[in-house]
């Protein structure tokens, strides 16, 4: 960060095209133990899909910021369409904000899916958490406010994760990050098993709200963000029991928990349309 | 116990001016920016390191193997051959698709070693001639090509291991581990090392062996990443045999961008779209008649529901260019290769929309220099036909063994391809024919390819093969074969009505002769011409006649 964080705003990185297809949005919800039909038909996309196309160019902003260790601490996704097999989709990632908090930096990458109409597909925006000295930098924008909606009559929906589960998520999203895979890799950064991708928490976590928020319909889904307050480990036996609640005019709450009652995902917010 | 000489720089004089009007690559990012620059085995470590777990190669009925286990499996390998083989050595590889062959690869690669490849299929009298002439001191066959090999050994002393590929998939080579692992992160190859040499079949003569060092693959692996830009979601689709050069690119182009590589056992136009969609392949490199054959099967929901966006394919029918892009929806970039000039020109990804159907093979890409030249090797004007000679700074080291032809084929400083091509004022490549099958007929040259194109292009073609026959009055005429699809054979008189629609007078064929089953073909899936050639001394026989309308 010698240059500075403010110069680094408006770093950019484009990505090749995809084309989506029914097979791999299938697979996409099997790798996450998926039963919404229209999932596992592939006739929509898993809200958490629109990641796939984005990886790449969000990480290709960050190893330019940074060659340290990045943990992604929130997404958030604003959902322009439906994503649906047969697109041509062009994915631009930025950095647009940087903050200092107590543990460090966090990077603020904005990554917008069109189409080759130039159609908005989707707009994400990832918080990055690079560790390090306190710092109170403030430069450029915040991810969409995601209000809390009042807790009431929790729903809980409880998820028992398969020994395999990282890596039928990495097979499904092409992610194979060692440290979710290889238990010696997490070992060395201090792990006690490998990680469950942040994004395969998150897409568990959507089928609850999916499915019991938007009747099933994907493309009822507006926005959909998280913070991941802790990593959730893929030891024997984990599980992910995620609660949600309906607030007002459609929005969604909703926090997730693993074997031993950690808090993993916190603040989950969901805005369902007509 | 080999010594290569030095390898000549090609193309470094007589080129004219390129006209500043002529088309070029866009956007391309300049020279060495997709790879590591020393040599493969580089490529090979830092691809697999920097991601581990990520699958190197899916084969279609067998395993998937990581960068992890690629690299451990290289490396063990190689640990072994480090303590039979030395720096210059010749190591035959004679397999089928499978996982061993990319590892003795790199194995041999590591060890400063030289692959000589030889197809699976030869039989004894075409491996007796590479082993003899390239004599190998160690061979890595499977069980089947063992046997064959066996009837050779008795006129090659010089080849002292024998090791055989036997167990499953991709433990074949397990065996053969009683050394330590070689570090590929301590290899130092010289950029001037052979890594492989390739017997080019060649219409006359005895197969060649080509030589090709570092920086023929680095070079070409390089333009084909600025070309076309891949990345972590991308899988290129194999359908060829791993004995050619191309799926060892594929490998590496996949293992400097973070994808994947599927490879199909052979290529089968039944499987074809179950592979490319079960894996979710993202690119076709295609050869030879993959396209025609494609286009014949049977339609399916799969042909459109997949996330392929870009197949490569040498010496496209621009026939069936228009169908290719509506049937499969996306783009079939007609390119111009050979084993000893690399890439030599391709359709730029700017103008696909535009060419669609023109038969262009574009132009070359940053570096090479193609000049259309007469027999004197005198430019030709724009818009005539000329030998290609190729230019640039990383073709091919030589034919092994053989100074006076290599120095026949690189006469003047620019290496003499054989084939026959033209430009149009934009400076976009059109293939012509090879200078060998170009038949004269009453001073008119007639290219079979392009006759052949035609005839491939009749929804009830399957393939078609032209030759010259000889003929006292108008010195060659023309001779079709032609294989219908089941069931759908036309008459003589139906083809030469469909030429007529399709080809100047000239070029229509005087014979005809109808086969009910495939052809003899190369080892690169060709028609083997000389087979036709010799099939019967009186080329007419069992032919029908156009001046006569009957079957002789």
């Amino acid at each position: 960060m010698s240059a500075g964080p403010a110069s680094l705003i408006g770093t950019t990185q484009d990505s090749e095209e995809f084309r989506t297809n029914s097979h791999r949005l299938a697979d996409f919800a099997r790798a996450v133990d998926d039963t919404n039909t229209w999932h596992l038909t592939g006739q929509y996309a898993p809200p958490v899909f629109h990641h796939i196309p984005v990886m790449q160019s969000m990480m290709g902003v960050i190893g330019r910021l940074t060659q340290g260790f990045v943990m992604h601490g929130e997404h958030d996704f604003v959902f322009a369409r439906p994503m649906v097999p047969g697109m041509r989709l062009f994915t631009t990632s930025s950095l647009v904000g940087v903050r200092g908090i107590k543990a460090g930096l966090s990077f603020i990458i904005q990554s917008d899916i069109r189409t080759q109409d130039g159609a908005l597909v989707s707009s994400q925006f990832s918080t990055c958490l690079e560790r390090g000295a306190a710092s109170d930098i403030a430069v450029g924008t915040y991810p969409p406010a995601r209000p809390k909606p009042e807790r009431a009559d929790a729903a809980d929906v409880h998820y028992a994760l398969s020994d395999d589960q990282t890596r039928r998520y990495a097979d499904a999203a092409r992610d194979y990050s060692p440290y979710t895979i290889d238990p010696a890799v997490a070992a060395q950064h201090g792990f006690p098993a490998p990680i469950v991708h942040g994004m395969c928490t998150l897409a568990f976590a959507a089928r609850a709200i999916v499915d019991d928020h938007c009747g099933g319909l994907t493309p009822r889904l507006k926005r959909l963000g998280a913070r991941f307050a802790r990593p959730l480990f893929l030891l024997p036996g984990q599980t992910l029991t995620v609660s949600h609640w309906a607030g007002p005019d459609g929005t969604v709450g909703f926090e997730a928990i693993d074997r031993d009652g950690n808090a993993v995902i916190r603040n989950g917010y969901a805005e369902i349309g007509a | 116990m080999n010594t290569h000489p030095a390898r000549e720089q090609l193309g470094l004089t007589g080129a004219p001016e390129r006209p500043a009007n002529w088309v070029r690559h866009e956007n391309i990012a300049p020279d060495w920016t997709a790879l590591p620059q020393a040599h493969l085995i580089e490529i090979v470590h830092k691809g697999c390191l920097e991601d581990p777990e990520r699958p190197a190669i899916i084969i279609d009925g067998g395993p998937v193997m990581t960068r992890r286990e690629l690299l451990d499996q290289c490396q063990r390998f190689a640990g072994y051959l480090s303590t039979r083989i030395k720096p210059g050595d010749r190591v035959v590889v004679m397999l089928d698709n499978r996982i061993e062959f990319m590892v003795a690869l790199f194995a041999i690669i590591a060890n400063r070693g030289t692959l000589v490849s030889i197809p699976p299929t030869a039989m004894a009298f075409d491996a007796g001639h590479i082993v003899k002439d390239a004599r190998p001191v160690a061979a890595i066959v499977g069980a089947a090509q063992r046997d064959v090999l066996d009837t050779v050994l008795p006129d090659a002393p010089f080849l002292e291991h024998m090791i055989v590929v036997d167990g499953e998939e991709p433990n074949g080579l397990a065996a053969y581990q009683d050394a330590p692992p070689l570090d590929f992160g301590a290899v130092a190859c010289d950029r001037e090392d052979i890594v492989a040499v390739y017997y080019t079949s060649g219409t006359t003569g005895a197969p060649k062996g080509c030589m090709l060092h570092h920086g023929w693959w680095m070079r070409i692996i390089d333009l084909d990443l600025r070309l076309f830009r891949r990345g972590w979601q991308d899988r290129q689709l194999c359908c060829l045999p791993f004995y050619y050069a191309d799926p060892a690119i594929q490998l590496l182009t996949s293992l400097a961008s973070r994808g994947t590589m599927v490879a199909m056992r052979r290529f089968s136009v039944s499987r074809f779209w179950e592979v490319v969609t079960r894996y979710d392949a993202t690119e076709i490199l295609s050869i030879a008649s993959i396209p025609a054959l494609l286009l014949k099967g049977v339609p399916g929901p799969a042909e459109r529901d997949h996330s392929v966006r870009l197949a490569i394919h040498a010496g496209l029918p621009k026939e069936l260019h228009q169908e290719l892009l509506d049937r499969y929806g996306f783009h079939w970039l007609n390119q111009y290769g050979s084993t000893e000039g690399g890439m030599m020109s391709r359709v730029p990804l700017h103008l696909a929309d535009e060419l669609v159907g023109t038969g262009t093979m574009g132009v070359e890409p940053p570096g090479v220099t193609v000049r259309l030249v007469d027999e004197n090797d005198n430019d030709v004007p724009i818009g005539e036909p000329g030998e290609c000679l190729i230019g640039g700074p990383d073709l091919y080291a030589g034919y092994l063994n053989r100074p006076e032809v290599t120095a026949e084929a690189n006469r003047g400083g620019w290496y003499h391809s054989g084939d026959i091509a033209r430009r149009d004022e934009r400076g976009l490549l059109y293939f012509v024919g090879r200078k060998k099958e170009i038949i004269r007929r009453s001073g008119e040259n007639i290219s079979a390819a392009e006759v052949e194109s035609v005839l491939r292009s009749h929804p009830n073609v399957i393939e078609a093969a032209v030759i010259p026959v000889a003929d006292q009055l108008r010195g060659e005429e023309v001779k079709a074969y032609i294989q219908f699809r089941p069931g759908q054979a036309l008459t003589p008189e139906a083809v030469i009505e469909f030429c007529k629609a399709n080809l100047a007078a000239f070029k229509i064929p005087r014979f005809l002769e109808f086969r009910e089953t495939d052809f003899e073909r190369t080892p690169s899936m060709r028609v083997q011409k000389q087979a036709l050639l010799k099939e019967k001394s009186d080329l007419r026989q069992g032919a029908w006649d156009r001046e006569t309308g009957t079957w002789a």
